[in-house]
Formats: C-alpha cells, structure tokens, sequence
C-alpha cells in the first residue's frame, strides 16, 4: 500500500508532470515515520525535475528591528511580549550596505531587507525607496523588502523602485491564524500577496511549522500556498522564543520537519523553497537531510535577531552534495 | 558579571541564553543591549560599556 502510494505520486509528478491532488498529499501526510525517508527522496528527485539541482543563496538583515506594534505570538520583536530583544531604529545606509557586501562575498544572489512594521509609513517607503538602488548598484544583489502590510500605491512603488522579490509570510493555516496573531487577520496577508503579484514583484510567502497547528492545518495552509503560487516559500521551523507566548512550545523533531519539507515540494514542485528560521535546533546534524529532500534556496548566516550556521559550513554541504550555487529567479 | 541572556548576576543565573542567540545583556552591569545581526556577525551596544562584537 505504502509502496503504491509512493509509485503514484512518482508517476504524477514526474511522468505525467501534474500536480497532486489534495487527497494524494493528506494520503502522503499519513505515511508512517519509517517511510519518511522514500518520501524524502521522492522529493529530492521531484526537485531536481521540476528546478534543477541549483540552491540559490540569500543573506537577510533585520534594518529596524523591534517596536511592532503586532502580536505574531512566535516573534521576539513584538512590543506586546516582555522579549528581550531591544527595539532599534533604521540602520543607516553604510549599516545596510556593509551587511549586503558580507552576503555577497558569500556567492549570495538575493539580499532581503527586513522590517519589523505592520505596514511601512511614508519615512519608511522613502528610506526603502533610497536603500534598494545603492544596495542592487554596489553589490549586484537582487534587492527583496519586507515590511508588513502594503497599499496598493506602495507594492506600485516598491516594484518601480526596483524591488525583485517581496516577502510577506502566511506563516500558517487561515483557521490556525487566530491562535497566533490578533492584531491583523489572514485576509490581510492574502490581499498584500495578490498586490505583490499585481504589480509584478517576484512573491517570497513564507510558513513557520510547529506553532502547534494539526496536520490538517498545515495540508489547509499548503492548499492556499498551491493558489497562491507564490515563486519562493521560506519554511521557518518555530525557534521558542523568550518572553513570547510560544516559548514554552517545544521544537519540532527532525524526523517530521524531514516529512514536512518533503511534502512541501511534492506540493509544490516548481516553487524555490528555501531553508529558512529554525532549521538549527530543528535539524541540528541532519542540515544535509533538508538538501536531500526538496529544499533548493536557503538563507545563509545569521537571521534577524538570532544565529545561524557558519556560511562556510553550508557553502560546504553544498559543495559535498554537488549542488551548485546559482539564481532561480529566471531557471524555474 | 551578568547572564547575557537576562542580565541577572551570575551567581543568580547560570547562564540561560539560548543557543544560537547573540547576548541580550551586558556581561558587565547586565544592562540592556541594542544588538544588530548581520549575515557574517553581530554587534552588540551597551550604554555604558560600549560595543562588542562577533565576526565569523
């Protein structure tokens, strides 16, 4: 049974080359944990189908961090949750720049500019609007923004101001969304998503497992992900962080991060998926597993306010699999 | 000194920054640091004692 199921979705996805059904991926959601491992390699195969064996690099720097006035009960940077993460004003121009040259030295290919702001006001669009060119000019990175909410005059900005890619997370499921954030709802991130899309900035929609939400939430939140169709989706896996709601959540175990990636590319085959938040404590020595198993971007280095793995390490593990470092941008 | 993950005496805590965070507070008078993150480092400002940082 097991081993048929794994044949049709094989057939489906790199045969006949269609999408799987929702009852296909719950089906592949319920196989038991010894399987993991066939799933996972499904996936990788799936990967190197639909987009190639390249990994595409990115470096992210939080530029204002703290002070949100929003409640993600998972982020450290919420004025609401006793963190100790101090709130810090806008990096100045040599700040941004100097943190976009250490990820180009990287091989990096993206850098993304990141704000911790329900939406940005109109100091904050001019000081993106100045950012962007310097750091895409000086560096040769393509440039992605995210700061929160946007009107429909500001996405028509940032993509004529030469944003490449606009990140702006579900992070989870629209009936687990309630749980986890009450300042805003889902819709709203769904209607900055389409504005993304509208005015034709590349659409990054990240997801952050293990915020406690059921396998039917997360197989609802990749339904959405599949209409939405968005060119990079981010998996973060919640890190708990201190002084927030979600602190006492414990991470989720290596085996099922493997399954979920897995599920996330045959979900969605042709998207570039990225390793993202919380792969270190998830995976810990299992980082390679990942690259095996559907992940082709990742963020390299340290993350907002937290610590990643040395660059090297990963520039490493990349090398060891035969997986060269390259834009997706254009390849899928 | 102080716990850089509460800023609390040392002899009050043991230690109790997560791994892979940077220090939250200042290992000598345990007062708040504004720490920025970079891809290669961090840099981490007390008031009073002024910047540490980490490069790889």
């Amino acid at each position: 049974m097991t081993r048929a199921l794994l044949t049709a979705l094989g057939d489906a996805l790199l045969d006949e080359r269609r999408q799987l059904t929702a009852d296909e991926l719950a089906a592949a959601s319920a196989l038991p944990d010894a399987e993991v491992p066939a799933l996972a390699s499904l996936a990788h195969e799936v990967r190197l189908a639909w987009c190639g064996p390249e990994v595409e690099v990115e470096g992210i720097l939080s530029a204002k961090t703290g002070g949100c006035p929003e409640d993600c009960h998972f982020c450290s940077q919420s004025s609401q949750f006793d963190s100790p993460v101090k709130a810090t004003p806008f990096l100045d121009t040599d700040e941004v720049l100097a943190a976009a040259r250490e990820t180009a030295k990287l091989g990096a290919s993206e850098f993304c500019i990141v704000l911790a702001v329900k939406g940005p006001d109109e100091r904050t669009m001019e000081r993106i609007l100045e950012l962007v060119p310097i750091v895409r000019d000086e560096t040769g990175l393509n440039v992605a923004v995210s700061a929160g909410i946007l009107t429909d005059d500001q996405a028509g900005r940032l993509a004529g101001g030469g944003v490449h890619r606009y990140n702006h997370n579900l992070e989870t499921s629209r009936s687990f969304f309630p749980k986890v954030v009450t300042t805003h709802d889902y819709q709203e991130r769904l209607d900055t998503c389409e504005l993304v899309r509208k005015h034709g900035m590349e659409l990054c929609c990240g997801v952050l497992l293990g915020m406690g939400e059921s396998v039917e939430q997360r197989l609802e939140l990749l339904a959405d992900l599949r209409a939405l169709d968005p060119d990079e989706v981010p998996v973060n896996f919640l890190n708990p962080r201190p002084g927030t709601p979600l602190m006492i959540r414990k991470p989720l175990g290596p085996l099922e991060a493997i399954r979920w990636i897995a599920l996330f590319r045959l979900a969605l085959p042709r998207t570039i998926l990225r390793y993202a938040g919380g792969r270190e404590i998830t995976l810990r020595e299992l980082q390679a597993a990942g690259l095996t198993s559907g992940i082709n971007a990742l963020i390299v280095g340290n993350y907002l306010t937290t610590l990643g793995r040395d660059p090297q390490e990963d520039l490493q593990l990349l090398q060891d699999l035969k997986m060269p470092v390259g834009s997706l941008s254009k390849v899928i | 000194m102080h716990c850089p993950g509460c800023g609390r005496p040392s002899e009050d805590c043991p230690g109790c920054l997560p791994a892979f965070d940077p220090p939250r507070y200042c290992a000598d008078c345990g007062g708040w640091l504004a720490v920025r993150v970079s891809t290669g480092g961090w840099v981490a400002r007390c008031k009073i004692h002024g910047e540490t940082t980490a490069a790889r």
